[in-house]
Parts: C-alpha cells; structure tokens; sequence
C-alpha cells in the first residue's frame, strides 16, 4: 500500500474509531450519573412509601400466617401469598371444587442440568416469551 | 394498406424490449439475479420487507425502453426546456440522493425500540461502539484491495462506503453510500441487506471460536427496572451528545431518538402510531425500489461488485469479533459477569444479532436467557452506527 493511502488509511481508522469510542464513552457516563440519580430519588420514595402505615402492614400479615399453620403445608420457607397462589392453580387444574385432594409439600425444584433454582411457572413464562427467537 | 399495418407492427417489435435487450445482454443476467433475489426474499424469507421491494427495482431498472432506472434524468433541450420528464423511479430515488428516506426509516426505528435494556446496562454503549470496529477495518481492506487489484481501484470515498455495511444497519450504509460512492449505491445496498439477513450463519461460528464454554454458559444479573423519567431523557441526551460531538450524524441520530421520544412520551400515540407503520412501509416502499433501481447492468455487473460482496463479508466478519473481543474484555474486567456473546449483538441488525446471542448461549446454557442483555448492545450499535457514519462522511466527503 502506498505511503499516502496508508497514511489516509490509518488517520481513519483511529480518528474513526477514537471519536465512536468518546461519543459512546460519554453517554455511558451520563446514562449511568443519571440513572444512579434516579435510582436515588426513587429509593428514597419507596422507602418513605414502605413506612407509611406500619400498623394496616401488621393487620394485612396476620390472617395469611394464620391460614399457613392451618393448612400445614410443609412449604420450605416459600412465602404464604406463593402457596396461597400455587394452591389456587392446583384447585383450578384439579376442577376448582378443592375437594379430593390435598397439597402436602411445596418445593423449589432444581433445573435437571443446571440445578438452578427456577419455578416452573417462571421458566413456562420465559419459554413463552422467548420461544419466537 | 397491409403493408402499412406490417410497417407499423415491425416498429413496434423492433421497438420492443423483446429485440433491444441484445443491445446489452447483460441486462438477462441483471433480470436473473433480480430473480435469485426474489426466491431468497419470498422462499427463504431472508429480510423480504427490502429485499423484495429491491429485486423489482432491479428487474424494473434492466428492462430495456422503460426508462425506470435511478439514473433516468429528464432532458432538457439548449434553451432549457423540458423535452422528456425523468422516469417514475428517478423521482422516487430522490429522496435517497438527497438523503430523506434513511431518516425517516430511523424515525420508524426509533418508534419501535425499546432502550430500557441500554439504559438499565449504559456500558452496553462499550460493546455498541467495539463492533464498529468491523467498519474501519474494512475501510482499511477496501483501501488495500483497491490498490492490491488495479481492476477494483476503490477510492477513500469506496472504500468508507464499502466499509459501512460492517455497520450492519441498511439505511445507514444507504445514507453513507449515495454520499460517498453514488455508482455503488446498488450493489453496497444488496450487499447490507443479505448479509443482514444471513447474521444467523455468519456469526455463531465465530461466537464459538472466539469464546469458551465457559464464557458462553455466563448467566447474567438481572437488568434493573428503568424509571419512566430516563426513558423519556434518554432520547434528548442521546441527541444532545452525538449531535455535539459528530453532527454529520444528527440527521440519523435526531430522527432515531424523536421516534423514540414520540414512543416513551406516550402523548403523541398517533404519531407513534403513523411512523412505525404507514410512514415506515410507504418510505420503505420507495427506498427498496429506487435502490433497487440504481443496479443496472452497467454499474451492478463490474469487478467492484465481486470486491464489495466480498468485503461486505469481511466487515460482518470482523464486526462480530471486534465485539465478541471487547465482550471477552469486559467478562474479564468484570469477574466474569458479562457474557462475551452479547459483545456480538453490537454489530446493529436488530434485532437479529441479539437472538443469535440468545441462541447460542442457551446452547450452552439452556437456562440462560440473554435476549434483553444482547438487546442493550444492539441497539448501541445502531447508535453506534449512526457516529461511525457521521465520522466516515465528516473525514471523506
């Protein structure tokens, strides 16, 4: 290559590739201030939300963890909404009358190959979600 | 009486396309590849919204008499009056030559992108940017061809033009290329989009050799929720940035990031609305075929045609593995927590690089979904895209 193309050549390359680089290094720069901003203006809302009304929080919780000691179903620290919900779409499978049946146990089950912990309501909804790529 | 008829009907025939297509016979060959183009677009389905619109410009273009290439002016006698009006294709490429129609596409685009993935992830913008790298390197391989091969003999001008299809991005290189190199409008066009079309061939194989398992099977955090106020300052900061800093790229930049303002305001829904559909399929209408047009047979069947597809490879190629590398980079610096695959979602075709990343790390992974951490580099690289354009039209132009 001549000496003039090369030059041309390599003036391009690293002006080219210096100035994409800047454009692109400043808006990660301001994208990430901005959001770190953000971020804390929204915490600070939702905490301030979250204590609001300590005492309905209190009220609210009672009744689920009453009916969990009922039902006594051995659920391995699976929150009592969860089991509530899980039950709800097995009577809804089972025919919706809630008669002739019993759930036991509720368990997190490990991907076969992966043993991750992931439900398999969420691994359904990912697979549905992602199924057309 | 019957030889007057017999006079008038051998005009007609001698007229015809039928006898002057021996005139230049490589229009057939033009006709047939319009036609490979038309099975790849309606049988292989390989981006048919453009890829269909552009085989019957092409077609339209190298029949003989119509007068329906790009390139068909009006003519005008000494006195300057009209004699003959331009062809109907020749008004519509208008709106490429003056650089109207790969603006309002970017409009449409940026109606239809969702930037919460790039906003909650910015360092996405890293990889948008490394996978431009393809473009300059085929800037420098057009430039070494050109003078290794006298018979291609690209310019600085070819070469930037050349080089953009590595962006990955069609309106992009057709923004670049009626700028830069004019004649090769045709051919760089078909060159983006089939490439863009083949992403998932041309890549996976290179992911693989430039990763290990290991890396492949990376499984990412979860992206944090984005808040409505950045979405709606992201288009203004975007614009504000690159427009300052490489205003050539403005004109794409500016109408990607109104798009996208009309999109996340979520007030001008009509207008949204309007832009990613009617306006988008009329533009895109009009671009494919008057791009299409531009590749007659005596600019389309030229040894620089063979060098542009073939460099056109390359800068996919190379654009790949410059992200894939950076992605590498990052997994490093990181501790492991970026997955290099993404890296090759950088290369823009949105969003077709980003379900190849996808692809190919639930290969290792089947558990691993990486679409909307891919997508933030995806559409980086169209962003990135629009600055490498900017900066190749601002040094050569």
């Amino acid at each position: 290559m001549s000496a003039e193309n090369l030059s041309l050549s390599l003036n391009v390359i690293m002006s080219g590739l210096l100035v994409t680089f800047t454009a692109l290094v400043a808006l990660v720069l301001v994208i990430t201030i901005f959001g770190k901003i953000m971020s804390a203006v929204t915490g600070r809302g939702k905490k301030s939300g979250g204590q609001g009304n300590p005492a309905s929080q209190k009220k609210e919780e009672k009744p689920a963890a009453a009916a969990i000691q009922k039902a006594s179903v051995k659920s391995e620290g699976i929150p009592g909404d969860v089991i509530a919900v899980i039950s709800a779409a097995v009577a809804a499978m089972m025919g919706g009358t809630g008669k002739g049946f019993a759930i036991k146990s509720i368990k997190k089950a490990a991907h076969p190959k992966t043993k991750e912990v992931r439900s398999a309501w969420s691994m359904a909804g990912i697979q549905q979600n992602t199924a057309s790529f | 009486m019957f030889a007057e008829v017999w006079a008038t009907l051998s005009d007609i025939i001698m007229k015809s396309g039928f006898v002057k297509i021996f005139d230049d016979p490589r229009q057939i060959i033009m006709i047939l590849i319009a036609c490979v183009l038309f099975y790849l677009a309606i049988a292989k389905g390989y981006e048919p919204l453009l890829l269909l619109p552009i085989a019957f410009g092409m077609l339209l273009a190298n029949i003989p008499m119509a007068n329906l290439s790009s390139y068909a002016e009006p003519v005008y006698d000494a006195a300057g009056n009209m004699t003959q009006t331009g062809g109907l294709i020749y008004y519509l490429y208008q709106g490429v030559k003056l650089g109207i129609y790969p603006p309002l596409i970017f409009l449409g685009i940026g109606t239809m992108t969702d930037f919460g993935p790039l906003i909650a992830n910015p360092k996405s913008f890293l990889l948008g940017a490394a996978a431009q790298g393809g473009i300059f390197l085929t800037f420098f391989g057009a430039m070494w061809l050109g003078e290794a091969f006298p018979a291609l003999g690209f310019t600085a001008k070819e070469a930037g033009a050349i080089g953009i299809i590595g962006g990955a991005d069609g309106p992009t290189a057709i923004f670049v290329a009626k700028t830069l190199a004019p004649a090769l409008l045709g051919s760089i066009a078909v060159a983006a989009y089939s490439y863009m079309a083949l992403v998932p061939i041309i890549q996976p194989p290179i992911m693989k050799a430039l990763t290990t398992k290991k890396e492949r099977a990376v499984v990412m955090e979860q992206l944090r929720p984005v808040t409505r106020i950045e979405k709606l300052c992201f288009p203004v900061l975007v614009t504000l940035i690159v427009s300052f800093l490489v205003p050539d790229a403005a004109g794409l930049v500016g109408m990607l990031m109104l798009g996208n303002l009309m999109r996340e305001s979520g007030v001008v829904q009509r207008l949204s609305n309007t832009a990613q559909n009617e306006l988008m399929n009329i533009i895109t209408i009009f671009l494919g075929v008057s791009v299409g047009a531009t590749a007659t047979a005596d600019r389309f069947l030229s040894a620089k045609t063979i060098g542009i597809i073939v460099l056109g490879l390359l800068a996919f190629c190379f654009g790949t593995a410059c992200g894939v590398l950076f992605g590498k980079l990052m997994y490093l610096v990181t501790g492991g927590k970026v997955n290099p695959l993404i890296g090759s979602a950088g290369v823009s075709a949105v969003p077709m690089a980003a379900r190849v990343s996808q692809k190919v790390g639930q290969k290792e992974n089947p558990s691993n979904f990486l679409l909307m951490h891919a997508m933030g580099p995806n559409v980086a690289g169209v962003i990135g895209s629009a600055v490498a354009a900017g900066v190749l039209l601002s040094i050569l132009a």
